[in-house]
């Protein structure tokens, strides 16, 4: 675990000095929302109608965003022959993708807890119970990042990596967006989530225990 | 004759076999009554009626293309595994073959089963119905491992495919419990009582679809394989 956090704790730092991932997700997932609220123009204010659109809205911010880091979190490491070295270590490789995940997931998180308020700003919209609208996008991201991280692993050699990413990882996310969608919108008309979290957290379980078991295979 | 070696003969035999069960099973298709469903609705003519009765006998060739969906996935389920424990390279090929036949067996079970929905839930095309978003996912899962295979330099294609066919795999049950959350809707469920299977006949001839298709997705794959094995060696001796 310690070693984990420590691969976790160089990508941030490394991050933190030039902030580049950082700037570029959230201002894509910026521009995503102020091309909703442009297109929705007419609907700002009627809560019922955005609370329709809400969930389509947010997750689709959320994963085109996170799909840009994930795309750069191990080509990064290509540069320079990185990856070498950090096989080289004498951990786990599993470890690596734990931290590998860590790493992205903070930088998520960062970007969702600022797309939120966006959101809320650009349709003036009310956010009835925030703690669970956060249990569930943490669900989900790190539903999204177990199956994304060892994915960027995968196609860290194909010649057209950052458009292959997206068309293999979204159809492995499929069953998690058909749970995310309705959770989100339950969430927002005050409904019960206990089944749909309950599945999130089978999904989230099951796809982590197989990724970190294929991980080895992935970058080998 | 004699002198083609052994293997090639049990290939004839595969395709003779194929070929014949494949031409009865369609026979039987037009011949056996239509699979019954249910009771004749008030507002429909019987000519209408008559029609949408008629239109049940696509479920002779819908069915069992969803089986060889099914199989080939899980095949290339196996397959990777193997591939994966052994390294060997014909369960890379052979994961390949089956995924590529599933591809477009799956495409045929979708796009068969949208011709058979607009007659039947007059004209639409698309609903969000479970089983239809469970080919789908599906057919999106298949799409990709295509695709990754296709963009991968040859040095790492096999491992590479051979993971995504387990996580695509594990995503097949995901989306069946993600889809259970859903109320079951308007799609015919065969196997249930009242289902529309009453006669034996209608079986027999749902079971001799199913073998000959499951036959066709065979010979195809011995095919595939072989020209993939063919692919392999040519570039192997192109660029020792």
């Amino acid at each position: 675990m310690e070693r984990c956090i420590a691969i976790a704790k160089k990508d941030l730092t490394a991050e933190f000095r030039t902030k580049q991932m950082l700037n570029s997700m959230l201002m894509f997932a910026f521009l995503i929302l102020l091309i909703f609220s442009f297109s929705f123009a007419d609907l700002r204010g009627s809560h019922d109608r955005i609370t329709e659109l809400a969930p389509g809205m947010l997750w689709i911010t959320f994963m085109f965003a996170g799909m840009l880091g994930l795309s750069r979190s191990f080509a990064l490491e290509q540069e320079e022959n990185c990856i070498e070295g950090l096989k080289l270590c004498p951990v786990d490789r599993s470890a690596i993708y734990v931290g590998k995940m860590l790493s992205n997931l903070v930088l998520m998180l960062i970007m969702e807890a600022v797309t939120i308020p966006i959101f809320i700003v650009l349709f003036t919209y009310k956010i009835p119970n925030m703690f669970w609208l956060a249990l569930v996008v943490l669900l989900g991201t790190i539903g999204f990042l177990a199956v994304g991280t060892l994915l960027s692993a995968l196609t860290l050699n194909a010649q057209t990596r950052e458009i292959l990413l997206p068309v293999i990882l979204i159809p492995v996310l499929f069953p998690l967006i058909l749970v995310l969608v309705p959770a989100t919108a339950n969430v927002l008309t005050y409904t019960s989530v206990i089944p749909e979290i309950r599945l999130l957290c089978v999904y989230d379980i099951v796809f982590f225990l197989i990724s970190l078991i294929a991980f080895e295979y992935a970058i080998e | 004759m004699d002198g083609l070696p052994v293997n090639m003969n049990k290939r004839t035999i595969l395709y003779l076999i194929t070929a014949v069960v494949l031409i009865a099973a369609t026979y039987l298709v037009f011949t056996s009554p239509a699979i019954n469903p249910g009771e004749q609705p008030p507002l429909l003519s019987d000519d209408e009626w008559q029609n949408q009765v008629q239109s049940y006998r696509i479920f002779y060739f819908h069915v069992p293309l969803a089986w060889v969906s099914y199989l080939a996935f899980f095949l290339v389920f196996v397959a990777s595994i193997r591939y994966l424990q052994t390294s060997a390279i014909k369960w890379d090929v052979f994961a390949a073959s089956s995924a590529e036949i599933g591809t477009v067996f799956c495409a045929l079970n979708l796009v068969s089963g949208m011709i058979w929905a607009s007659s039947a839930w007059s004209g639409i095309y698309w609903e969000w119905t479970p089983r239809l978003t469970f080919q789908l996912i599906l057919f999106l899962l298949y799409v990709a491992y295509v695709m990754l295979r296709r963009a991968m330099g040859s040095e790492s294609r096999a491992r590479a495919s051979a993971v995504f066919g387990i996580i695509a795999f594990a995503a097949v049950p995901m989306s069946y419990l993600s889809i259970k959350l859903w109320t079951p809707l308007l799609h015919p469920d065969l196997t249930s009582e009242g289902g529309g299977i009453d006669s034996p006949i209608i079986v027999y001839t749902l079971l001799i679809n199913i073998l000959a298709y499951t036959l066709l997705y065979l010979s195809l794959l011995a095919i595939r394989m072989d020209n993939e094995r063919a692919l392999a060696e040519s570039t192997s001796s192109r660029n020792p």
